[in-house]
């Protein structure tokens, strides 16, 4: 199984190759293109209740889709609903990683994708919502983000900030606080940061160089109110 | 000598990480790979030993290395504890593992249980909101101040008769203030009532808060005498007294607007005056209807206005109904029932019964 990403930039798009017999797990509606000894299947990770959880609870789909090249080779194309960079992950079972709730494109079959729960600052202020995606398992994952994807590797002890809603991936081992931004409550509201998040080391954390929420009320004002 | 216990584990030499074998030797010398694939070891008393990750399940063995460069090596296999304390360690390097080991155990144990912990909490969440929000409306209701209530059915109101024609016609204005005059004597209420007749063929009638009454020539036109159109006013004016638009109103506004109302926020106003433009539409509940039904009767007893013609018009309503299979607009909003209309039927006459001197048919002429 082969990922290659085409069209790097804001309209990234995951290109898949699989052999015969190789299947992977997408994001519904993610598909753009298969080839004919491609299957599509729908399927509820981790059964009725996993599915349900991860819908009410992170907002993402109910089902899966499954792709499989079940009649010989086959290509398919992906990509997210929204522009941005898609990046690769791979895990050799040695490390676990946290995805934000879009952070998720497609992953290898093998790859096991639960609802993990943040805590209850976590919560409310890491701008991820308190549902998040724990990816665990042997293979590649494709995450996609809105904006370009930066990664930061943190060294054992190392502390790093990173302002709420930049967060697309981060390895499990790499915990974080919430904390405010400058010293002082009013200094830290009125630099315009608020809460930012302070992970530390060791880990990788991916991170957009957008995010949506700012994007969102920075259009807003453009937009005729009647 | 090797335990021959291998675990999969991660390396950390500064930011740079390597992913490899883990073993553990019986005197707690620790075996890895280092960044060029070459065995390395290190021994457990030189190193630091703490618990990292979210949760905080994953063992981190960490040291600083001879060119002063921290490095760990990190593993979230459980079983690595039982390896580590079958090692010869030191009674104080053991009870430090064993703390970890429980804490492990705990971290892992509430992260199984914490999903299944919050959607209990979502669900109890929602469950007692759905039940305070229902027992909250009518006492929020009450705490809105009578000129807030003006003011959202007087903006109701001007926004309602865009788009509409309003019949200005001598004969029915008189006509109308006729019925809303004797009305407002007995309605046992300091309330004053503003009433328009809009052109609409359809039959309905109906009243914002604050008590801005609107009748369609429909209504006009489908009534015999006057007095069933005062039947239907006794009807709303009730449901403004008893403050039902208020209530679904409210009902609709959410929880966040009913706080601001309780805690005396102003800008509660204006998202009711926005959500206003909707309650022409909304529906009105059984007991309401009821409570209307009730109230309207009183007045009619009260006004000299014999109960019969509130029953009277419910039934040509009725038959009007099965005649052209729609449901008439003003049982779309006031949902009727046979139990209504016997309810209605069954009401005792007043004791002296006062006729509008009115020329009905001539009022009637005036809509058309």
């Amino acid at each position: 199984m082969k990922f290659n990403i085409i069209y790097p930039g804001a309209f990234s798009t995951l290109e898949v190759s699989l052999d015969e017999g190789e299947a992977i797990k997408a994001e519904s509606g993610a598909m753009i293109t298969m080839s004919e000894t491609v299957d599509v299947d729908s399927k509820m990770e981790r059964g009725l209740l996993g599915g349900l959880t991860r819908k009410l609870l992170t907002g993402e789909t109910l089902f899966f889709q499954t792709l499989t090249a079940s009649r010989g080779q086959g290509d398919v194309l992906m990509a997210s609903a929204y522009p941005g960079e898609i990046a690769i992950l791979e895990l050799d079972g040695s490390e676990e990683y946290i995805l934000q709730k879009d952070g998720f494109l497609a992953a290898e079959e093998s790859i096991e994708i639960s609802t993990k729960a943040q805590n209850l600052t976590k919560g409310l202020f890491s701008g991820e919502g308190f549902f998040v995606m724990r990816v665990s398992g042997k293979g590649k994952i494709a995450i996609s983000t809105y904006g370009g994807i930066h990664k930061i590797s943190i060294a054992p002890g190392e502390t790093t900030i990173i302002d709420n809603s930049h967060m697309v991936a981060w390895s499990a081992n790499a915990n974080y606080k919430i904390e405010k931004a400058s010293k002082g409550w009013v200094s830290s509201f009125t630099s315009g940061e608020g809460l930012v998040c302070r992970f530390q080391g060791p880990g990788d954390v991916y991170i957009q160089t957008r995010n949506s929420p700012g994007f969102g009320s920075w259009i807003r004002q453009f937009i005729p109110t009647r | 000598m090797s335990l021959e216990q291998n675990y999969k584990g991660l390396y950390y030499l500064g930011r740079e990480k390597y992913s490899g074998s883990i073993t553990v030797s019986t005197h707690g010398i620790i075996e890895f790979d280092d960044s060029e694939g070459n065995r390395e070891n290190i021994s457990l008393a030189k190193a630091t030993l703490d618990l990292i990750g979210d949760p905080e399940t994953t063992l981190q063995i960490s040291w600083n290395n001879e060119a002063k460069v921290k490095c760990s090596l990190l593993c979230h296999d459980p079983a690595i504890f039982d390896t580590l304390l079958a090692c010869h360690l030191l009674p104080e390097m053991q009870s430090q593992l064993h703390t970890l080991q429980n804490k492990q155990r705990q971290q892992a144990k509430s992260e199984k249980h914490r999903v299944p912990l919050y959607m209990t909490y979502i669900m109890v969440f929602f469950f007692s909101s759905y039940f305070i929000y229902s027992y909250s409306v009518p006492v929020a209701a009450k705490l809105i101040p009578y000129e807030w209530e003006k003011k959202i059915g007087s903006f109701a109101f001007e926004n309602y008769q865009t788009g509409k024609v309003v019949i200005d016609n001598a004969q029915v204005n008189s006509a109308m203030d006729m019925l809303v005059k004797r009305i407002d004597e007995f309605d046992g209420s300091d309330i004053s009532y503003e009433l328009i007749v809009i052109d609409a063929d359809m039959v309905n009638a109906f009243a914002f808060p604050g008590g801005y009454i609107v009748v369609t020539s429909g209504l006009i036109k489908s009534a015999e005498q006057a007095e069933e159109v005062a039947a239907v006013l006794c009807h709303e004016i009730t449901h403004v007294l008893e403050r039902h638009g208020m209530r679904k109103l409210l009902r609709q506004a959410g929880l966040g607007i009913l706080i601001g109302i309780v805690f005396g926020d102003v800008s509660a106003l204006s998202q009711l005056i926005e959500l206003s433009s909707q309650l022409d539409s909304l529906s009105f509940d059984r007991s309401q209807e009821e409570h209307a039904d009730d109230g309207g009767i009183k007045i009619m007893q009260a006004a000299g206005i014999s109960p019969q013609h509130m029953a009277s018009f419910f039934n040509k309503i009725k038959q009007l109904d099965s005649v052209t299979g729609d449901i008439p607009e003003i049982f779309r909003t006031h949902p009727l029932t046979e139990d209504r209309i016997k309810r209605v039927a069954a009401a005792d006459e007043p004791r002296q019964i006062v006729a509008f001197e009115l020329d009905w048919e001539k009022v009637k002429q005036g809509v058309k």
